[in-house]
């Protein structure tokens, strides 16, 4: 029972970690918290569910489209709204995605309505059996090693490619790394490709385990606290923050009582707070006077 | 009676030591501050100056070490408590507050010394008896700095040197008996420097306000303080008379000497 | 030097007479708008008094100290709760459980604060979200006290046997307490508490370093702020008549911080404009209902105005309305002399 808890908290977890991770690419760039990143992540799940619904292309293409429209979103909110917001204060920067995740709920709202969608199942939902004992559906199994996979992949583009060191050098310093040539201007777009490419894929996967509608994007602010606790900085600590915050969710939700289990996750966050206000992995800068 | 029974006791600092993370910032600095004078610390950058300071109004809590002031211990006090003893000061990179206008900065300034209850500034506002009393004070500052024009401007919009004055003046409405200056000429030229040197005088000679400032301007230090603590690497090299430091072989080899080559 | 200190004077007195006849235009026009409004237009009217004093609040925590809060709807919805459970529970008079209400949702923010001294914007930010989730499951749960997603009946309030019970008699409780509640707005940021507050947002090391506090002032904003949060969900809460945790959204805290953006954060008339402007807009856009194509959803296309209003004014307008008005009133001021740009005005004010 409980291993079995710990399985799908990880799957639940995964998703959590998938959208931490969008918030935190653009974070570390441009120091700009995304409330649209669930949004995002909603409104491509919408469009993978047209695709599948009109079944005129193969599942294949539909999962390659759909990332291809999230990656295509991020550059058009980027360009169209983020930019100009650039050196204006943080938290009306903020206030922009929050503008920005009303409209594409309300746009998601007119074009496929309020009512709950079932997505279609690209994998089965059905636990098989696959170690001893463990139940683990192949969908779940698939959430957690996409999510491994998109980590990987991203961990060796940060590191070893010339964009990825660029970009790690723009968080740490924008004029510095404006000065050494590198064009910051199109650092941030490409984060929020990223980030758009990186919600498509969740919203391709949280969607078949709930039911599709425009407040899906609310989802996003459960991955507040797991980004928290990483650190919101830290692409290790975003993927440890969300697999512990989906885990301690479904421990939470078999153990504590009915109310609990909603809110589990923002209880921890605030405790945490309380002892380290920059999160587990993060680092505080004092101001020097 | 406590304010002037030893003038010797005004700010004593024992032994000060100050690390971060095992880096030894200032060590072992013992400097005592007499009532009435205008003391320099002056020394190459690095050598701890501004964090002498940041240690004598508590943003950073000594590692090891003492501070006295009017011979009681400010080691253990926070910031805001230091500063309701009178101890006010002045920032190297200009702490003004952007958004307030010139006047509002400078009244903030009265924030000690106004007994306003919280309730009552809730139901009189700037009617209150001590609010009139105070931007009175505030305008008469405005007036003796010549910034008057500046009143009713948001403080960020204003020239540097605006700015400067601002900040100086929000620190004298809070009328303390020890005033901390960090690089007050930084980023002025040489006239400005000569009425920020006037202005220090007139600190001290009209306000009867001990002043302790931070500079690296040698000529302005020599000009107008009483005594200087030459400072290298976190430790004292030298104190005492200006013409005592001007001619000190270690301070001539250490810090003149090389500026000059 | 025509720009002597007597001229100056004359002209500042000049302008405060003028403030004072457009003051009493307002108030003139604030008493009279029942005479001449449907009860409809009330019903909007009181909406709006309740999210002036919401405003009011949340703009001397985040426009003044400088301390984000999305979690606004919290303090409302205890206020409103307290209320409703003295009023129709225990059988406390309205007139008691008014002040209560603002007193309890001002112990909620004196817990609040503590833990949120150390927090810095966003962490604060998302820390304040978290404290909205939380009470929300709190109301949702705690059936026995709330009635859980049911909901709370609240009975209408009487003044003196004289029963309050439409909007047009309502709205003159509202607006007494707004009037009220914003003149004290407006006391606090001309004195010393409001300077103390403002310092804290401006330079955290300045303000110490004058003898302020930051515990003690960041707390009080967090008290003050929810007890005008308080009082707006008790008279929330006896007009509507009926509560559910569902009326206290994390959306509605959100549209809080909108009103501030959209009107001018820092500013008590920009609080007053913005809370005006945000809660009727919807009201506006339903005007062109008819105008409109059959399948589109006006909740979608009230959202949709929304947001992009948002994101208009926070590109274009970054200071709010009430900022625009003055730039207005600077240029007709000095009119027949070119509209010279003034550098360093345009400085984001209040945001930080």
């Amino acid at each position: 029972m409980l291993m079995q808890q710990i399985v799908s908290g990880l799957a639940l977890g995964s998703v959590y970690a998938l959208v931490a991770l969008g918030f935190i690419i653009i974070y570390k760039a441009t120091e700009v918290l995304n409330f649209a990143q669930g949004d995002m992540m909603m409104f491509c799940a919408f469009i993978n569910y047209s695709l599948l619904i009109n079944g005129s292309i193969s599942v294949f293409s539909t999962i390659l489209i759909t990332l291809m429209f999230g990656a295509a979103l991020g550059f058009i909110l980027e360009r169209g709204i983020l930019r100009p917001m650039i050196g204006r204060p943080l938290f009306a920067t903020v206030l922009v995605t929050m503008g920005v995740g009303i409209c594409l709920r309300a746009i998601a709202g007119v074009i496929w309505g309020h009512q709950a969608k079932a997505v279609p199942e690209i994998l089965s939902i059905t636990p098989i059996q696959v170690l001893p004992g463990v139940p683990v559906s192949p969908f779940h199994l698939a959430i957690f090693f996409s999510t491994i996979a998109i980590v990987a992949f991203l961990s060796v583009f940060f590191q070893y490619t010339r964009a990825g060191t660029a970009m790690r050098a723009v968080s740490m310093h924008h004029l510095a790394s404006f000065l050494m040539g590198i064009r910051v201007r199109r650092i941030f777009s490409m984060t929020w490709v990223i980030s758009g490419f990186v919600g498509a894929l969740g919203g391709m996967l949280i969607a078949p385990l709930t039911f599709l509608n425009p407040d899906l994007g609310w989802i996003g602010l459960n991955a507040f606290p797991a980004a928290v606790l990483g650190g919101f900085g830290s692409i290790p600590g975003a993927i440890v923050g969300g697999l512990m915050m989906g885990v301690c969710e479904n421990i939470a939700g078999g153990y504590l009582p009915e109310g609990i289990k909603n809110v589990f996750a923002w209880i921890v966050l605030i405790l945490v707070l309380m002892i380290r206000p920059e999160g587990f992995f993060g680092t505080y800068e004092e101001k020097k006077v | 009676m406590t304010e002037d029974v030893n003038t010797m006791d005004f700010l004593r600092i024992e032994q000060l030591t100050m690390k971060f993370d095992g880096l030894i910032a200032v060590s072992n600095l013992d400097i005592e501050v007499r009532q009435g004078e205008i003391h320099a610390i002056i020394g190459p950058n690095g050598a701890g100056k501004t964090t002498v300071f940041n240690c004598i109004n508590k943003f950073y809590k000594p590692s090891g070490g003492r501070i006295g002031f009017k011979g009681r211990d400010i080691t253990p006090l926070p910031p805001h408590k230091v500063a309701e003893l009178g101890i006010a000061r002045t920032f190297q990179n200009l702490e003004i507050f952007p958004a307030m206008t010139a006047l509002e900065n400078i009244l903030t300034g009265a924030h000690r010394n106004m007994n306003t209850s919280i309730l009552c500034s809730l139901l009189l506002g700037k009617r209150a008896a001590e609010e009139r009393k105070a931007k009175q004070k505030a305008l008469d500052m405005l007036a003796f700095l010549g910034i008057a024009s500046a009143e009713e401007k948001i403080a960020s919009g204003l020239p540097y040197g605006f700015r400067k004055l601002l900040e100086m003046a929000r620190a004298l409405l809070s009328e303390p008996s020890l005033l901390l200056m960090d690089e007050p000429a930084a980023g002025l030229h040489e006239r400005e420097k000569s009425e920020i040197a006037k202005i220090i005088k007139d600190i001290r000679e009209d306000l009867g306000i001990t002043v302790l400032l931070v500079e690296h301007d040698m000529n302005l230090v020599m000009d107008i303080a009483d005594r200087i603590t030459v400072l290298d690497s976190g430790v004292v090299l030298a104190t005492g008379y200006p013409d005592q430091i001007a001619n000190d072989e270690k301070v001539i080899a250490a810090y003149l000497g090389t500026e000059e080559q | 030097m025509w720009d002597s200190g007597q001229h100056r004077k004359r002209r500042q007195d000049e302008k405060l007479e003028m403030n004072k006849v457009w003051l009493a235009i307002l108030l003139a026009f604030t008493a009279i708008l029942p005479f001449i409004s449907s009860s409809y237009m009330m019903h909007i009217a009181v909406m709006t008094g309740v999210a002036i004093i919401v405003a009011h609040g949340l703009n001397i925590l985040m426009g003044f100290t400088g301390q984000v809060s999305l979690g606004h709807a919290a303090f409302v919805a205890v206020g409103a709760y307290t209320s409703a459970i003295l009023t129709s529970k225990a059988g406390v008079s309205f007139w008691l459980a008014l002040p209560l209400s603002g007193v309890a949702a001002a112990v909620l923010g004196l817990i609040v604060a503590g833990p949120s001294l150390r927090l810095k914007k966003l962490y604060l930010a998302i820390a304040t979200l978290g404290y909205a989730f939380i009470v929300n499951e709190v109301l949702v749960y705690w059936e026995s006290l709330t009635n859980g997603t049911a909901g709370i009946v609240v009975p209408q309030v009487s003044f003196f046997g004289y029963a309050l019970d439409t909007g047009h008699k309502y709205y003159y409780l509202v607006y007494t307490l707004v009037i009220l509640l914003s003149f004290i707005a407006y006391n606090l940021s001309q004195s010393k508490l409001g300077r103390a507050l403002m310092a804290v947002r401006d330079s955290e090391e300045a303000a110490q370093s004058l003898g302020i506090g930051l515990v003690k002032y960041k707390v009080l904003a967090f008290v003050i702020s929810a007890f005008y949060a308080g009082i707006a969900g008790s008279l929330y809460a006896h007009f509507i008549t009926v509560i559910a945790p569902t009326s206290f959204t994390v959306m509605l805290s959100i549209e809080y911080v909108f009103m501030l953006v959209v009107g001018g954060m820092g500013h008590v008339w920009g609080a007053v404009l913005g809370a005006i402007l945000v809660t009727l807009l919807p009201e506006g856009i339903r005007l062109f209902i008819r105008f409109l194509p059959g399948w589109l959803d006006i909740a979608d296309l009230q959202q949709f105005v929304y947001g992009l209003i948002v994101i208009v004014f926070l590109i274009f307008e970054p200071d709010g309305l009430y900022a625009r008005w003055l730039k207005i009133k600077a240029y007709l001021e000095r009119f027949p002399l070119s509209p010279r740009k003034q550098k360093g005005e345009r400085v984001w004010r209040r945001w930080r």
